[in-house]
This record gives structure tokens, sequence and C-alpha cells, in this order.
């Protein structure tokens, strides 16, 4: 299996950051309020994630273990601002106003220091970039998921275009914040049933 | 490898500044972009609220203090008249609208430019059907439930804070206007 | 700008930290399962949160701002805070060996913990002085430690029910927490 395959399986299904290693939850309740909001905070996400990976697996021999940490958290926390700041050049009317706040706060997203201790400091550039690409997708492909859940249920339409028919008032409960806690429990309990059922097929 | 704490910081001190080199590159590429866009949404608003005036010519003035904490910005448009941005308290958080209002005092527009409060509710706020009620208007204005006479304007159903503070908005930019920019020439 | 009963209020209860803005739910969900442990953590961020407010306004203020160059807010914030909490941990290991032994353990997650990154970006977002910087991160943090808390007691209670299996653990925590959030909008409108 390539080191793109590897990293990619692991990312979205085996070690899935949202679904399985439940990390990163305060962006994936606060910005799937709509689809188009969980996409984009998840590539915005990867694409730190991608950088921070690529740039401390690169270094790894050079930073000294004793102040990894703060290295570490220096090059993630560049990584943020220059996505923050492209995002409020290019997508200032969509994205940037509607991610907000939790765009600064991509840089205590525990999945990229997460990433960045486990593995981009212990493999080589390549694998750590596929890794990140991984992880990123896996995260994404979890806050699209609930964004067009909530985004259903709560606003009758799916990015952006209503979808639900005039006489069905959506909950406008789902996209506000009981909708995420709730949205995403339900979410979890589903992944839970699902992999045990998965690992009952394996036993036999 | 020495690893004294001189030498640690030395190179902690070195990642920093490359890292603050790469970020001062795409700030200085980014800076004037993001300026732009901030400058053309805002007016965009003003333009929106004031529909005959040319954005382009628009100058800002300075708010007189006892009103700076609820006019964050007024532009005068020559010719055309005034558009305010106004910040008043609403159900979840400030709600912030645009007002123009034109040489001889009538609302010629009003637009809601931020606000947090309930999608459904006072998120009904940003609708034309709501806020096409303030045009025209030129004398501090009302919440009503129901028919809205003159000088009155109708509530959003459930949301009555929201539409209050849109209401107490305009009012102040109203009264800013009677106060201040009267006779034509305004700068205060 | 507001006043400070009107900050204090709107952070404790209508802007919760934890069950209306999404700040600081890796420690929400992760230490609440016993009432002390979480009275624990709450009070270890509430100390973190209102010296990180102040510390961050006057990095802010008096470093970034006469310099222009304030898009490095992010990482002046985050070094500090995470340069605040070795100090903090050091000097409450020195000073106070069974503080240290009751919230040591804690103080390390704070680093990552969103609320205090949230906290010095919202504070200079609106603007706020040294005062209110600092008024809104120690509310901010009560309203931390009273969801913290509340929602510990809520799971110590349901430790002892029968749950279908697929919903142990996060998931019943998640739907719990959803519950209580339903029950805090109903602050909205208070301020």
């Amino acid at each position: 299996m390539s080191k793109l395959t590897l990293g990619l399986k692991r990312g979205i299904i085996e070690e899935n950051p949202t679904f399985v290693q439940v990390l990163g939850m305060c962006p994936t309740l606060a910005t799937t309020t709509s689809a188009i909001n969980g996409l984009g905070m998840g590539l915005s996400v990867t694409a730190v994630l991608i950088g921070s990976n690529l740039v401390i697996s690169a270094l790894r021999k050079i930073i000294p273990n004793k102040i990894r940490i703060p290295a570490y958290i220096i090059i993630i926390a560049t990584f943020v601002t220059v996505v923050d700041l492209l995002l409020q050049a290019f997508f200032y009317d969509s994205l940037y106003q509607a991610l907000g706040l939790y765009i600064p706060l991509i840089v205590v997203n525990c999945i990229i220091l997460g990433r960045a201790e486990a593995f981009a400091s212990k493999n080589d550039p390549v694998s750590s970039l596929f890794d990140g690409l991984g992880m990123g997708l896996g995260f994404t492909l979890a806050l699209t998921v609930l964004g067009v859940i909530r985004e259903i249920l709560g606003s009758g339409s799916l990015f952006g275009i209503s979808i639900l028919p005039d006489v069905i008032t959506p909950a406008v409960i789902m996209i506000m914040a009981p909708g995420g806690f709730i949205v995403l429990g339900i979410l979890l309990a589903l992944f839970n049933h699902l992999r045990s059922r998965m690992n009952k097929g394996k036993e036999r | 490898m020495k690893e004294s704490p001189l030498r640690l910081g030395l190179t902690l001190l070195i990642i920093a500044g490359i890292m603050g080199l790469i970020l001062g590159g795409v700030n200085a590429a980014t800076k004037d972009i993001i300026a732009k866009k901030v400058d053309e949404v805002n007016r965009a608003a003003y333009g929106a609220v004031l529909p005959e005036a040319d954005t382009t010519l628009m100058e800002s003035l300075t708010v007189d203090d006892a009103y700076a904490d609820r006019i964050l910005e007024i532009y005068r448009a020559p010719e055309c008249g005034y558009a305010f941005r106004v910040s008043t308290k609403g159900y979840g958080g400030a709600v912030v609208i645009a007002v123009g209002i034109d040489l001889s005092g009538a609302i010629t527009g009003v637009q809601v430019v931020e606000h947090s409060e309930t999608p459904g509710l006072g998120a009904n706020a940003s609708n034309p059907a709501f806020t096409d009620q303030y045009t025209g208007a030129a004398d501090p204005l009302t919440v009503v439930k129901g028919e809205a006479g003159a000088n009155e304007v109708s509530a959003i159903s459930g949301a009555t804070i929201t539409s209050r503070s849109v209401t107490d908005s305009v009012n102040t930019a109203l009264s800013y206007f009677r106060e201040f920019l009267k006779g034509g020439t305004a700068d205060v | 700008m507001p006043t400070l009963l009107v900050i204090i209020i709107s952070s404790v209860f209508v802007n919760n930290f934890v069950l209306s803005r999404f700040l600081g739910i890796c420690p929400f969900l992760g230490v609440s399962k016993r009432i002390d442990t979480a009275l624990g953590m709450g009070l270890a961020v509430t100390f973190v949160m209102t010296i990180a407010s102040a510390f961050s306004y006057m990095v802010y203020a008096w470093i970034l701002k006469p310099l222009q160059v304030e898009y490095l807010y992010n990482i002046a914030f985050i070094l500090m805070i995470a340069s605040l909490v070795q100090i903090v941990e050091m000097v409450i290991q020195k000073v106070s060996p069974t503080l240290y032994s009751a919230l040591g353990v804690y103080l390390p997650l704070i680093t990552t913990n969103c609320a205090v990154l949230g906290v010095a970006v919202l504070n200079m977002q609106e603007n706020y002085n040294l005062l209110e910087s600092v008024v809104n991160g120690f509310s901010a943090a009560v309203g931390f430690t009273l969801g913290i808390v509340l929602f510990a007691g809520v799971r110590e209670r349901i430790a002892h029910n029968r749950i279908l299996s697929a919903f142990e653990g996060f998931p019943i925590a998640l739907l719990s927490a959803g519950l209580m959030a339903i029950a805090f909008l109903g602050f909205q409108g208070l301020v």
C-alpha cells in the first residue's frame, strides 16, 4: 500500500479525528451550522495540518527535544495566521465571517499538535504530508456530514439551496448550540454501533 | 549536541525569526487586498441604503462624542445625504445597521449589517419586508404589534426586541441628523 | 463600552463559554466524570484565564499595536499562554505541594484549552480595556467552571444508569450536554 493510501485510510477511517479519537471538538460543534461552514473549516484545518506536518517533519532532526513543543506551536501558529490572512483576503464575505473566532483557534486544535507529536516528529516528510492530508480529510468529512445534517434539519437547506418544502418548518434548535451537541452525540453512537458490528463480523 | 539553555533559546529564536519573516511576507502581500475588501463591503452597504449616492465619492465624518457609543461611522455623500452605521443591543448581541438619510431628513433605506439574532425570528429583520417599512420616515418611530400607522413600525412576530433594536438605531440616526447635520454642510 | 456587570452576566450565563460558545469542550468532556475533578479543573482554568486575559491585553496594547504587527497576535498569545502555564505550574509546585497534587495534572491541558486563547482573542476583538479584559476572562472562566461542575453532577448520576452500549461514554455525555445547553438558552435576552 502506498504511503498516500496508508495515510488516507488511517486518517479517514481507522483513526478518524472526530469519530474515533474524539479530538478537536470545539470547532466541530461550533462551525457545523451549515454544510459549507463545516467544509470550509475542515479544509482550513487540513491546510494547516499539511503545512505544519511537512515543516515539522523536515525539521525533526534539527529541533532539540526540550523545546519541541514551543517550536511546534510557533510553526503551527504561523500556518494558522497565514490561513487566517488568506481567508480574510479572498473569502471575506463568506467563510471568514462565518468561521470568525474559530480560525485563530485552529492553533489549539489538539489534532494538529497531536499529529506533530505522534507522527511528524518521527517520520519522513512525504509520509507526514500524507498523514496530515488523511487526518485533515477525515476531519473535513466528519464536519461536512455534521454540517449537512444540521443544515437540513435546522435551515431546511443544503449548501444554501432550500430543499425542504415550505410546509415543513425547520427545527431552528439544530443550528444553535444544543443542536451541535445532540447531532454529534447521535452520530458518535451510530459510529460506535457500526464499528462494533464490523468487529463482530471480523470475529466470526 | 550541547543542550545548554542558550543554545536551545537561540534555536527557538531562529525558528521564530524565520516564521516571523514568512508571516511578514504574507501580511504585506495581503494587507492591501484586505483593506480594500473591508472598505468595499462597507461602501456596498452604504450604497444600498443611499441609492442615489456614488459610493466612491463618500467621505467619512467624525461622530460627536455624545453619540460615539452608538453611531460607529457616518459617511457623507455629496448632494445626496448621509449614511450611518449604528449599533444597538438586540436579543443575542449587538445589532448593527446601515441607515441612509437624505438631505431633507427622510430615511432612504435601512439594512441590517451585523447581528447575532435567532434564526427564523430576529434574523428576519434582515428581510426587506421588515426594513422597507422605514423608508420615507422623518420623525421618531415606535414599534407596534400588528398593523402600523404613521410613524409606526410593525414588529416581527416573535421578535419584538430585535425590532425595537433596529428602530432605536434608526431613531438615533434621525436625532443625530436633526442635531448636527441639518443645514446640509456638516462636518462636525 | 458595556458595564462590567453586563460583561459578567453575559460571559457566565448568556454566552456561557462551554454551553453557548463551544469553547473548552475538550476538558469539558474529558474531565467531567466526577465533581471533584471538574471543580479542580475549573479552578485551575479560572486562575490561568484571568491572568492570561491581563497579559494578552498587555502584549496586544503595549507591544503588538505600537509596533504595528497586530497580525502576529495569534503566535504572541499562544506562546504567552504556554509560558504562563509552565510558570504557574512551577510556582504552584514550589509554593504549595498540596495544591499541586490537587491541580497539577490539569495544568498542561490548559494550554490547548480553546477557552483560554478564545477569551484573549474575544477581548481583543471587542476592544476591551485592561479592567474589562480581566473581568471578562474571570467571568468566562466562572461560566466554564459552572458548566463543567453542573455537567459532572449530571454524569455522576447517569453513571449508574443502564445505557445502550453504542451510547456509552461520549455519545450520552454529548446528549446530556445538549439538554443543558437548551436550558442555558433560557438566559438569552437577559442582557
